[in-house]
This record gives C-alpha cells, sequence and structure tokens, in this order.
C-alpha cells in the first residue's frame, strides 16, 4: 500500500520507475508502465528520427500521418475517454485549418511567421466548440444525436464553402475562399514559420524538416496529454464515461467536464488541421469537411483502439500507412473498400481496439499486466 | 403572379419536401422506434433500391414492379446485414452507429467498383402530364397536348402561368399510403403486435414466448424495405450514383430524431409536418441551403424543449411516463 | 391523517423540509401536495406500495426533476430549482435503486471521485480504509468492482454516498435483491451510521427490511403523505394494512 501517498495519481504503483517524472505521465488512464513500455517507447522515437537518414522514408508522405496522430489523440479524448463520440471531429480541423489560412494569407507578409496564424487556428475551433457544446450539452441531449450532429454539422459546413466561389462576397482581406477550390490564392498560404525579423525558421511541409519539427510537437502533446488524462481531470472524464449520473451526485457538474473535454479536442483537432494548411499550403472543402474525411478519423481510433491515448494514434499511422500503400499500389476504390471492411472487422473482433488487444498481449509476455485493475488482482494472488 | 398561384405553389412544395421527408425517413424511423439503433447504412439501403430498379427498368420491367422488388431486395439486404453484424451492437448506441456507417462506406464502394461512378437515368413517369395556374389559364391539369396548345407557337409559357410536375404528387400519395401501410401493420397485425411488445420490454416478451431475434430481424428488413422503395422510387427523378443515399441520410436521421422513439408514427408525421414547412419556407425566402441550415436550426430548438422528440413530448403529456 | 410538518420538526429547525411539493406528469400526478420535516441525526423510513410515488419523490429531492408547485428547503435554504450537483455539494448523498457504481474501476478508485472534491490524495487512503471497514468491506481497496457481489456493491455504493460526508442521506431501497442476511447487513450499516450522526432517509417497499430499523416511518400511497407515526404505530395501523393488500 505504498503508492497510495502518490501525490499526483491515487493508484498503487508497485512498478519501480526509472525516471521521476515518468510517474506524471504513467496511470491507469494509460497503457504501458515501467521500463519494458519506456524502452520501447525510446527505441521507437529513435528509430522514428534516424528513419528519413537511414531508412529512406519520404517526408513529404510521412508527414501527413503524424498530422493525423494530432487528430487521432483529439477524438481519443473525447470519445475513447469522455464517452461522446463525433462523427464530424473532421469540422473542428477543417475551420482550423481555414483560419490557420485566411490569417496566414492576410498577415504573412507583414509578421513573417505565422504565430497568430497558428493560435488562431487552435483558438478558432475551441471557440466554435464551446458554443455548440454548451447547447449540446446543457440541454442534455443524448449521445446519439451528438454524434450525428457533428457530422451534420460539418455536412452543413461543406456546402457552405462549397458554394462560396464568388470572390467579391467570400473574400476575408486577401484571402478568398474559393468555393470548391479551396482558399485562395494558395500560392499565399503560408508554411509554418517561427522566428521574428531576420531569425525566421519556415518549415516546408514536404520537407525532414517538417517531419522532425511535427514529431517533436506530437511526442510532447503525447507525454503532455498522458499527464492529464492520468490527473484527476482524466478520472473525472472516465468517471463522466461510466455513470454520468452517479457523477453528477457528487458534486460535479457533468456538464461543463462534458464541455471543457469537447473544448480541448477541438483544440487539438484545430491545430492538426492548422498542421495540415501549413503541410501542403492547401484546403478545401472536400478535404476536410466531407464525410469520408470525417470516417477517416473515427476508423483510426475505433481500430487502434479509442479508450487508450498510445493506440488511437498509433492506430492513426499504421491505418492512414496502410491507405497510402493501396491507393499507390492498387485504386482508391479497392482502399477505401478495405478501409471500411477493416473497421467492421475490427469492430467484430476487437471491439476495444487492435493495438489494445496487441498491448494486452505484449504485456502478458513481458510479466506484468498492463491494467492496474488486473495487476492489483495478481498481487493478491 | 398572383396569390391563388403563390398558395398553390408554395402548397405543392410543401408536399413534395413532405414526400421527400416522409421517404426518407420512414425506414430509419421504425429501425430506431423499434430497436433504438441509428442505422447509417439507412441511405446506402436507398441506393440498393434504386439500383434495383434502374436494373428492373433496363429490362423493360414497368416502374411499380420494378420499385417493389427495389423493396424486396433491400428489405433481404438489410436482414443480411443485421444477422452477419448489426446484432452485435443492440447494446452498445455509439458502437453500431460507427458499425452501420462503416457498412454505408463498405456498400457504396462496392457499387462503384461493380457498376461505375454512375448510371443511365431512368424516365420521370407522368412527365408528359401537367398542372398550369394562373394566367388566362386559371387552373388545368394538361397532357402533352394541352401543353402545347397552351405555349403555342412560341414554346413560352404565357405570363402568370406556372407549371407543376405530376410525379411529385404521386410520392407524395405513396409516401401517405406507405405511412398509413405500416400503422395498419404495427396496430392491427399479429406481427405489428409482437414488434410492439418486444419494443415496450424484450425481457418480458421473450417470457411470452416471442422470438425477439426474429422480431428484429424482420422490423430491420421492414425498415431496408421501405427504404429500398423510397430509393427506388427517388431513382426516377435523381441521377443514381454509389453515393446517391449519402444525401437522403442526414435529413432523414434529423427528422426521426425530432420524431422520437415513443411514437413512430405519429412522431414521424408530426416531424415531418415541422420540418417540412421551415425547410418550405426558408427556401423560398432565402435559399435551398438556408433552407437546409434552417430545418437542422428548428430540430435543435425542438429537441431543446423536447429532448427525446416530440412524440416523447406528446406521451409525456398524456401523462404514460412515470 | 396527514401530521402537519411544524409538529414533527420538534427538535429546532429541520434539516430537509419538504412542503406542499407536487409533481405532475401530464395528467398523472406522482406527487400530491406532500409535506415532510426531518430533524437533524433522524432516521426516516418511506415506505408505500409500488407506484406509491416514492422514486418520484426522491428524484425531486436530488434535482433530477423539478416539482410542478411546492418547495424543498435544506438547512433552510430554497433549493427547488438547483440542479443535482449543487444539492449534492450542499450535502445531499444519494443512492439511487439501480446500481450505481463504475463498475470498471477498482474499489479504491471508485471513491476517488467522490473524495476528490474536499480530500488530497494523500489522505485517500485512510479515508478509503475508514469508509470500507464501516460498509463491511474492509481489504477490498484494489478488487475491481464488477467482481464484487451484488450486495457489495450496494455497500459500495452507499459508501460512495457517504465519502462525500452528505448532510443528509437518501438511501433508495438500499436492500434491493440481497438474501437475508446481507439484508441484516444493511440494517446493521445503516443504523451504525445513524449513530454516528448521519440524518438518514430511506425508502423500502419491504416492510421486514423497515421492521429492523424501527424508526420514525412515512407512508406514501398515490403520490401523497398517507401516515406517519413510529414503525409500531405504522404495522397496527388498518388502513396502511389496506392499501398493502390493495384494499384502497
Amino acid at each position: 500500500m505504498t503508492g497510495r501517498a502518490d501525490e499526483t495519481t491515487p493508484v498503487n504503483s508497485h512498478a519501480k520507475i526509472p525516471f521521476g517524472f515518468l510517474r506524471l505521465v504513467e496511470g491507469p488512464q494509460t497503457m504501458g508502465r515501467g521500463w519494458p513500455f519506456w524502452t520501447g517507447f525510446a527505441i521507437v522515437i529513435l528509430l522514428a528520427f534516424l528513419a528519413p537518414t537511414y531508412f529512406g522514408i519520404r517526408p513529404y508522405r510521412v508527414n501527413e500521418f503524424i498530422v493525423s496522430g494530432f487528430l487521432a489523440a483529439s477524438l481519443s479524448i473525447l470519445w475513447g475517454y469522455a464517452g461522446i463520440l463525433s462523427l464530424g471531429q473532421a469540422a473542428f480541423f477543417g475551420v482550423g485549418g481555414y483560419v490557420f489560412g485566411i490569417i496566414g494569407i492576410n498577415l504573412f507578409d507583414a509578421t513573417g511567421n505565422t504565430h497568430l496564424a497558428l493560435a488562431g487556428g487552435i483558438l478558432a475551433p475551441t471557440v466554435f466548440a464551446a458554443f455548440v457544446g454548451a447547447i449540446m450539452f446543457f440541454a442534455r441531449l443524448k449521445g446519439v444525436y451528438i454524434a450525428i450532429l457533428m457530422l451534420v454539422l460539418s455536412l452543413l459546413l461543406e456546402t457552405f464553402m462549397l458554394q462560396t466561389a464568388d470572390p467579391e462576397v467570400y473574400r476575408i482581406g486577401e484571402a478568398l475562399l474559393g468555393g470548391a477550390n479551396g482558399l485562395r490564392p494558395a500560392s499565399d498560404i503560408p508554411s509554418v514559420a517561427f522566428g521574428w525579423g531576420e531569425a525566421v525558421a519556415e518549415i516546408n511541409g514536404r520537407r525532414e524538416g517538417f517531419y522532425y519539427f511535427a514529431l517533436t510537437l506530437l511526442i510532447v502533446v503525447y507525454l503532455g496529454l498522458r499527464m492529464l488524462l492520468n490527473s484527476s481531470f482524466g478520472y473525472l472524464l472516465v468517471a463522466v464515461r461510466e455513470d454520468p449520473d452517479r457523477t453528477e451526485t457528487f458534486g460535479y457538474d457533468v456538464r461543463l467536464i462534458q464541455l471543457a473535454v469537447f473544448c480541448l479536442s477541438a483544440a487539438l483537432a484545430g491545430l492538426a488541421g492548422s498542421l495540415d494548411t501549413a503541410r501542403i499550403n492547401r484546403v478545401d472543402p472536400e478535404l476536410v469537411f466531407s464525410v469520408s474525411a470525417n470516417i477517416m478519423v473515427v476508423i483510426w481510433v475505433a481500430v487502434g483502439g479509442r479508450k487508450d491515448l498510445t493506440t488511437a494514434i498509433l492506430g492513426a499511422i499504421t491505418l492512414e500507412w496502410l491507405y497510402l500503400w493501396l491507393t499507390t499500389s492498387g485504386s482508391p476504390e479497392y482502399a477505401t473498400l478495405v478501409m471500411g471492411g477493416i473497421l467492421v472487422a475490427a469492430m467484430l473482433i476487437a471491439p476495444e481496439g487492435v493495438f489494445v488487444w496487441i498491448g494486452n498481449r505484449l504485456g502478458r509476455l513481458f510479466g506484468r499486466s498492463r491494467t492496474p485493475a488486473a495487476k492489483a488482482a495478481e498481487a493478491r494472488q | 403572379m398572383d396569390a391563388f398561384t403563390q398558395i398553390f405553389g408554395f402548397a405543392f412544395q410543401y408536399l413534395d419536401s413532405a414526400a421527400y421527408l416522409i421517404l426518407a425517413a420512414l425506414g430509419l424511423s421504425i429501425i430506431f422506434g423499434m430497436m433504438g439503433v441509428i442505422n447509417m447504412a439507412h441511405g446506402e439501403l436507398m441506393m440498393i433500391g434504386a439500383y434495383i430498379t434502374a436494373f428492373c427498368m433496363y429490362g423493360g420491367i414497368p416502374a411499380p414492379i420494378a420499385i417493389l422488388l427495389a423493396g424486396v431486395g433491400a428489405g433481404i439486404a438489410g436482414m443480411i446485414l443485421e444477422r452477419l453484424i448489426i446484432r452485435h451492437f443492440y447494446k452498445q448506441l455509439l458502437s453500431s452507429l460507427v458499425v452501420t456507417w462503416g457498412l454505408s462506406m463498405i456498400i457504396s464502394q462496392v457499387f462503384l467498383i461493380m457498376f461505375g461512378p454512375n448510371m443511365p437515368s431512368l424516365p420521370t413517369p407522368f412527365s408528359d402530364i401537367k398542372i398550369l395556374v394562373g394566367g388566362e389559364v386559371g387552373f388545368a391539369l394538361v397532357g402533352a397536348e394541352g401543353f402545347a396548345r397552351v405555349t403555342g407557337e412560341t414554346g413560352r409559357m404565357p405570363p402568370g402561368v406556372e407549371s407543376f410536375g405530376i410525379y411529385r404528387l404521386v410520392m407524395f400519395a405513396v409516401a401517405v399510403l406507405m405511412v398509413v401501410a405500416v400503422w395498419l401493420l404495427l396496430r392491427k397485425t399479429e406481427f405489428g403486435a409482437r414488434a410492439r411488445a418486444t419494443m415496450d420490454n424484450p425481457t418480458m416478451a421473450n417470457a411470452l414466448g416471442i422470438s425477439t431475434p426474429r422480431i428484429y430481424a424482420y422490423t430491420f428488413g421492414l425498415g431496408s424495405a421501405l427504404a429500398g422503395i423510397a430509393g427506388g422510387l427517388f431513382a426516377l427523378t435523381s441521377a443514381i450514383t454509389p453515393y446517391f443515399g449519402a444525401a437522403y441520410t442526414a435529413r432523414a436521421f434529423i427528422t426521426v430524431v425530432v420524431g422520437g422513439a415513443a411514437g413512430v408514427i405519429n412522431g414521424l408525421v408530426a416531424s415531418v409536418a415541422a420540418l417540412g414547412g421551415v425547410q418550405t419556407i426558408l427556401s423560398n425566402l432565402f435559399s435551398v441551403y438556408i433552407g437546409f441550415v434552417g430545418m437542422i436550426a428548428a430540430a435543435f430548438l425542438i429537441l431543446l424543449v423536447m429532448p427525446t422528440g416530440i412524440s416523447g413530448y406528446m406521451e409525456k403529456l398524456r401523462g404514460r411516463s412515470r | 391523517m396527514t401530521a402537519p410538518a411544524a409538529k414533527t420538526a420538534a427538535h429546532g429547525r429541520p434539516i430537509l423540509e419538504i412542503r406542499n411539493v407536487t409533481k405532475d406528469f401530464g395528467g398523472v400526478r406522482a406527487t400530491d401536495d406532500l409535506s415532510l420535516a426531518i430533524a437533524p441525526g433522524e432516521l426516516h423510513c418511506m415506505i408505500g406500495p409500488n407506484g406509491a410515488g416514492k422514486s418520484t419523490f426522491f428524484k425531486l429531492l436530488m434535482g433530477t426533476i423539478r416539482p410542478t408547485k411546492g418547495e424543498i428547503l435544506f438547512n433552510g435554504e430554497d433549493i427547488t430549482r438547483l440542479p443535482p450537483h449543487q444539492r449534492a455539494r450542499r450535502g445531499l448523498g444519494i443512492k439511487f435503486q439501480n446500481m450505481q457504481v463504475y463498475s470498471e474501476l477498482t474499489v479504491f478508485q471508485n471513491f476517488f471521485i467522490p473524495l476528490r472534491r474536499n480530500h488530497k490524495p494523500s489522505a485517500m487512503p485512510g479515508l478509503v480504509a475508514d469508509i470500507l471497514d464501516r460498509i463491511h468491506l474492509s481489504g477490498l481497496e484494489d478488487e475491481l468492482v464488477r467482481n464484487l457481489s451484488h450486495g457489495q456493491q450496494q455497500w459500495l455504493s452507499i459508501g460512495m454516498s457517504i465519502a462525500l460526508e452528505p448532510k443528509v442521506l437518501l438511501l433508495d431501497e438500499p436492500a434491493a435483491g440481497m438474501g437475508r442476511d446481507e439484508t441484516q447487513s444493511t440494517a446493521e450499516i445503516i443504523k451504525s451510521l445513524n449513530a454516528e450522526g448521519m440524518t438518514i432517509i430511506v425508502i423500502e417497499h419491504d416492510m421486514e427490511f423497515i421492521r429492523n430499523l424501527s424508526s420514525r416511518t412515512s407512508v406514501l400511497h398515490l403520490g401523497a403523505l398517507f401516515a406517519q407515526g413510529s414503525y409500531e404505530e405504522i404495522e397496527t395501523d388498518d388502513d396502511v394494512r389496506k392499501i398493502y393488500l390493495g384494499k384502497v
């Protein structure tokens, strides 16, 4: 019972943790603990950083996968942890992408950086989510309704953006919304750029630089989210998912918790959208608001494993890789068909997610169970 | 345009959008009301119906029979999906959404791969028969000859005269017939009694010797068959593509949710009456897009006041709920 | 024979007071002009046949539904319009009839949610051990809740409500679905909590269980207060017997 005195997490940690800081990012809400996991984690990161130089992966393709990782994380905390499914997660991605582009087009020449564009790309979807979420959660709409209303919202945005071709009407400063062609002038949509004056680092989305930048950012966000999910807030999310009514009788305003995680999720999706617009210097309605944009996010997270951050991100990266391989070696129609097939098969065979299943197997292989509850049961025997 | 023409035009549009919503939503509403499952592949079942209708009509089968066959085909397809996949997800509503969404993706891709991106379009029945309203004509039902006489040598409509195709009204009539038929089926037949008992309390129904899995399969089949018929009817007026169904699913869903699960038929009718009205008025005043946005906004507002939909609210008023 | 509220609250100000509360669902009156006052430290039972309005009454107290008419006072404050979480923060703890535990978490983790509002994580192990002792579940901290027996889960649910340190604890059929021994233990748990000074309201339809508690008892019938008195008075009341046998 020694681990109980831990200030940050209320669980027993029988496992010896090699570095103090890891205690913050471990806990019952995330898979992976102790030296086997973190050793593996370090090796994977190392290989990932070496990959462009030594394994010949091409950043202009792989960069997309990393951006998907952020989007998958945003749906995982919402659906997996808090139990709020959104079938329209790409809506926030798209709003972020458009706002990044619009601010970027207008301000890049003057400032030389994209600080404000990035901030706007994160803030705009957050504010949007706060507005929509406040209505939905305070009306206590059923989860099924929320899921589909979000999709409908995304499709409404798509329909709206498709009819914005008129350059006279749909113009924000220098930026033209551009209808089906997407935000114009596309050549003015900046890449991510940090710094002031002479000291500006502009990161081309098709090169190694973006790969290292996005990968580092993803690791930082990942570790930050692990800390958050293993804090009291993470507990509350799970409590709200498991039994919202009961959680309310303990004095928590469930609607506020739901709204908070909804906004956080939108912010992450907005970050992903901003990065993606910067990566390819392009954003159009079909790319970010369509049914297929939305369903892919759900597929990554459902197939990877929604209830765990790591598995959701892994799901996004591997499925994007598979999808790219299928489209380049076969045809897009078959690639989409395979994605649908994988989703349905995974829901039937491994409803908690393929990587969760693998993770549990690996955990047993290393002689330690990865769920704290099962571990506690073992400890007693 | 005189007042009568305007009123007639308005009523015509209202019936048209009501027919659209009823046809798109009826099957979905039965499945949702009876089983609590939102079937995201509903539009794709309509698409299957549209394809069956198209193939039958290319083969010379008359439209009414082709549409009935579409209902049968989609019904069988729905029952197969239910038995193979959907039945595993009855207790998990969110997962059932995701799985049926995946199915919708698979079905439309299979059709795309098998039949290509589009099909030759079908002739709209009764396209010769028109209702002319206003101007010197007043009010007249005309065939091709009569139409030619009115337009005269110029081929143009005289000032103030509006023409309306009759097929839209036929669709409305069929929609009403389908609603009545489903109501009779649920209220007056053995199957209906069993289905409603299952919906009320599955455990009790099971104990009374009703095979609930079979009821679920039939109910799903019925909902799918209605989707197939609707798909067949729509196939005669629109382009037939593998993504045919996607446009209907969102509207159907909104209609069903506003109707609520407590009373399948009365909820649907009330919901269609309200949403169809909003859509017609706003489309007329502004644009089709605003009409659609307005319909969703109205749905939002209705759900804020009545979280269980119109039928749930009516039931509460009647005091059946505790 | 409705007892006036003022008379029952002999010991100073009541901690919980229900004044002329009526709840209509459409045409049906689920609660009919109900008045009741609960004194601090009291153990109070509410009984009534199925459909008497017991559960509606608890939902009104907790705020899941709002009354059509009347008001509810807690510690002298009008809480009629407050949402559930606000009432919980003021000291109303509740255990509804259906299972209300987080079955995928361990017993200890279940306590984390109610305890977190007022306590540091470092204080929790001691607090949890103490509560588990009071609800006969000592040493089960690390057990996964879904592995507990039905009775143990009911006790855990009571324990989670205690963890809030409520001023008034509402228990809806705490012994539902329990065997004889477990029912006996449940009654003991409730009595010992009351002996510690906690105000408790218990809803039951099982007269046997109420006998174990032998406290002041109110009888609900058709949403209205039908009778009130000590358990012995209620048990021997002819009218109460009649409604239980369905003759009124």
